[in-house]
């Protein structure tokens, strides 16, 4: 492919060249961009005319940057040049003035001269004729001759002086001349060495400005981008609260069910330990008087041992009836205090369930409120770059509308005491619920052993009856209904007793259990909102912090955006504007300087290389700002317009990259890594070119070295 | 780095360069091997007009001027790393930063 130095040369300028050729590329996007906007008719319609005035606007704004603000910094820039313009035209004047006085010094020497000579060429001429013409005529009269004589060499003298006098004084003239000329030709040099040293200065502020302002408006996209992942995040967040909130709200739910469940299992396990104790109640009193039959019957025979029975039987059922008395008490003050429990616990969970809904709806609003207000702002940032005449005013509105933040942030930390405290009363309500049924079931724990102490008297009476007293033995054997009431009455009375217990004690365990239960859940109920809450008072204030925070440096950067801006924009206004002057000086410079041969060449091409440098600087502008204000623009906006927007954007923008600029057409697209497709041409062009670019060097150093 | 040493160099970064195709993702190192690329040329580049300043003894202002313009835009030079957005610039420099180094070399070839 490379097989000479002037191919390779050739290649590398074809690949660069088929850089701009993307715009073929962009052609196969065009063909897409025409089949999505068919598919996505008025959206994609609507982007199109959105972008458009965007664009549109922000022409009109960097207009009026540039024509109106910045006016003021041309003119101080135009006046410097006007400046050092004014000296080389200065000293070139002052040049052709010497050079003129020079002259005209020359020519009124010169005749002087000659008339001197001849005067003095004529005066001695005359005085020796005169002399020779006395001495023959006159002879002895000499001395008359000789004071003439002296007298007209004495002004001959004077005459001969008079012309040296004149030229060494114009030779001392000229040698002022000369040097009036150097230190003009000095200054001179100096200012236009000078005003290259601006304009290159100039110039180079135009590449740090640039730099500069590529660097600002990169930050503030990327402050963008951090609150825009803030918005993500706080959306995440409110989220997060709202399936909390709905988590709270189905605990609640899910606790209050489990209680009354437990509540209706506990009514029903004491329900069934009251009939039993009725049945034993009313078994104990059957069974009391049908032993009063047989002891009334049996009295004539059994003697001792039926009194001692009837006794003990009187006892026992005095005893029962306690018995069942006393249970059924404590069970139905037990029930009562359950039932009491359960309708405290229940209008407390109830509360609970209700402020944290009401917490969930008011927090998510307030967030969602926040949502948008963000929003808004972060769609509003963008905006004021380029509507810069408002950005004042738009800031001070921007600072009033941050109030409402911080007075919510203000409610929100309101709300999240009011709500502490609630659940703390709601925390101590629970704690003392949970109290006062146990103590009910502690009791019923103290009856239940007395269940247990009567099933031993039972137990004690059986024995007595079946075993130890074998008179009543007798007794009782020969009373067929009797043995059958003893047993029944200590198996089946006794059995559901120890069920009663065993069941009371379940009731009492469920109780305990669902009371602790309740308790943790309300606990948590009661914590979890309030850390939620914190949570939520914490990113509140940090969102307002790191709002205002980013609001503020949004504000420097976009001041310090703008002033680079504007310097660019004053600095291409200035190349435009005093682009010709700045030939003009440049010529008269050089011609000026190569009349007096003083590096004539270097000068010249200083200011050439100023006035093109100052040319690509002027050229490098628009391209960044067209880069700034489509692409960066685009890709602040790309994260509000959808993501499946960003195909019809990329065409939208090359082609008003291309229709705006008239150059040739850079990539307009931005690309995300591990997020986006790569474009294919770019980068395998950008192989070949890079291949081509080694060997161009390999043949180069191939030629330097010989 | 000597000049051979700073060729080779380029020379290797060459394979790095990975030639994709439709559909493929992008990546850090696609853009960061050429701005790596782009760097080493550039003072690849100057060494090579030192040198023919020392061999001609002649100054190339227009040479030096391209070179001055590729340093500036050079300088815009950006590394991506994961979940960067490659701006445009980032895509335009590198091509804004071989353009005048080409100029460069045509001038200097052709006054050898």
């Amino acid at each position: 492919m490379f097989c000479g130095d002037g191919l390779r040369l050739s290649a590398l300028a074809s690949a660069l060249a088929c850089m701009p050729a993307k715009y073929v590329d962009y052609s196969g996007y065009a063909v897409a961009f025409a089949a999505n906007v068919s598919d996505a008719g008025k959206g994609a319609d609507a982007i199109t005319k959105l972008s458009v005035k965007v664009n549109k606007d922000s022409g009109v704004g960097v207009d009026a940057l540039s024509r109106v603000v910045l006016w003021y910094r041309s003119l101080i820039d135009s006046g410097k040049g006007m400046d050092a313009y004014g000296r080389i035209v200065g000293w070139r004047r002052a040049y052709a003035d010497s050079a003129l006085m020079m002259e005209r010094l020359c020519k009124g020497v010169a005749p002087l001269r000659g008339d001197v000579a001849v005067s003095y060429d004529w005066a001695i001429k005359g005085r020796l004729v005169s002399i020779e013409a006395d001495t023959e005529v006159w002879g002895w009269t000499s001395s008359a001759s000789l004071r003439n004589f002296r007298d007209s060499g004495v002004s001959s003298d004077y005459m001969c002086r008079l012309p040296a006098k004149k030229l060494v004084e114009s030779v001392h003239g000229v040698d002022w001349l000369r040097r009036v000329l150097s230190v003009r030709l000095a200054e001179a040099v100096i200012g236009v060495e000078r005003f290259v040293k601006s304009a290159l200065k100039v110039y180079a502020d135009g590449y740090v400005g640039s730099d500069r302002m590529v660097r600002c408006v990169g930050k503030p996209f990327l402050d963008y981008s951090t609150v825009a992942d803030y918005l993500y995040r706080t959306a995440f967040w409110v989220r997060s609260a709202v399936e909390s909130v709905k988590g709270v709200e189905r605990f609640g739910r899910d606790v209050l069910k489990r209680m009354v469940d437990s509540s209706v299992l506990a009514e029903r396990l004491i329900k069934v330990p009251v009939r039993v104790l009725a049945d034993v109640a009313r078994l104990i009193d059957s069974f009391g008087k049908s032993y009063q039959i047989v002891i009334e019957v049996d009295t004539a025979t059994s003697g001792w041992a039926s009194v001692a029975s009837a006794k003990v039987l009187r006892d026992s059922g005095v005893s029962g009836d306690y018995m069942c008395k006393e249970p059924m008490k404590r069970l139905i003050e037990a029930v009562y205090g359950v039932d009491w429990w359960y309708k405290f616990v229940g209008k407390g969970l109830a509360d609970a369930v209700l402020g944290v809904d009401w917490y969930g709806k008011f927090l998510v609003r307030h967030f969602a409120d926040a949502g948008l207000s963000l929003d808004y702002v972060r769609r509003g940032v963008v905006k004021p770059v380029w509507d810069y005449p408002y950005v004042h005013e738009y800031l001070f509105k921007w600072v009033a509308r941050m109030m409402p933040i911080l007075e919510s942030v203000v409610c929100a930390d309101w709300y999240r005491k009011d709500v502490l405290r609630h659940y703390a009363d709601a925390g101590l309500g629970v704690d003392r619920v949970r109290k006062e049924p146990s103590k009910a079931l502690v009791d019923l724990g103290l009856v239940l052993e007395l269940f247990q102490i009567a099933g031993w008297l039972y137990i004690e009476l059986r024995d007595f009856l079946v075993g130890e007293h074998v008179p009543v033995k007798d007794v009782i054997s020969c009373k067929a209904d009797t043995n059958v009431s003893a047993d029944f009455l200590a198996k089946d009375v006794l059995k559901p007793y120890i069920d009663a217990v065993v069941a009371a004690d379940y009731v009492r365990r469920l109780g305990l259990k669902v009371l602790a239960d309740a308790g943790v859940g309300l606990d948590f109920a009661a914590r979890t909102p309030s850390k939620a809450l914190a949570d939520a008072g914490l990113l509140v204030d940090w969102y307002s912090k790191d709002v205002v925070r980013n609001f503020l440096e949004w504000v420097v950067n976009v001041d310090w955006v703008i002033t680079p801006a504007l310097k660019l924009v004053v600095l291409r206004d200035w190349v435009v504007g005093e682009h010709i002057p700045l030939k003009d000086v440049g010529k008269v410079g050089v011609e000026s300087v190569a009349s007096v041969d003083w590096k004539s060449f270097d000068l010249a091409s200083c200011l050439i290389d100023a006035v093109r440098g100052l040319d690509g600087v002027y050229r490098y502008i628009p391209v960044e700002l067209h880069d700034y204000l489509l692409a960066d623009h685009e890709v602040g906006f790309g994260r509000i317009w959808t993501i499946k927007d960003r195909a019809k954007m990329e065409e939208l923008v090359a082609k008003l990259g291309f229709t705006l600029m008239g150059q040739e057409v850079w990539r307009r697209v931005y690309h995300r890594v591990w997020y986006d497709l790569i474009e294919v041409a770019d980068q395998n062009t950008k192989i070949v070119i890079a291949e081509a670019l080694i060997d161009a060097f390999k043949a180069l150093y191939d030629k330097l070295k010989g | 780095m000597s000049i051979e040493d700073k060729i080779a160099y380029l020379q290797s970064l060459v394979p790095q360069m990975e030639y994709v195709k439709k559909g493929d993702y992008v990546l850090a190192k696609h853009p960061n091997v050429f701005v790596d690329f782009t760097n080493t040329a550039l003072d690849l580049l100057k060494e090579l007009y030192d040198l023919f300043k020392q061999k001609t003894g002649r100054k190339l202002p227009d040479v030096e001027f391209y070179i001055g313009m590729a340093e500036s835009r050079a300088a815009f030079l950006r590394k991506v790393k994961f979940g960067d957005i490659i701006r445009v610039q980032d895509h335009n420099v590198i091509i804004d930063t071989w353009k005048p180094m080409e100029l460069a070399i045509q001038i200097m070839q052709a006054n050898l």
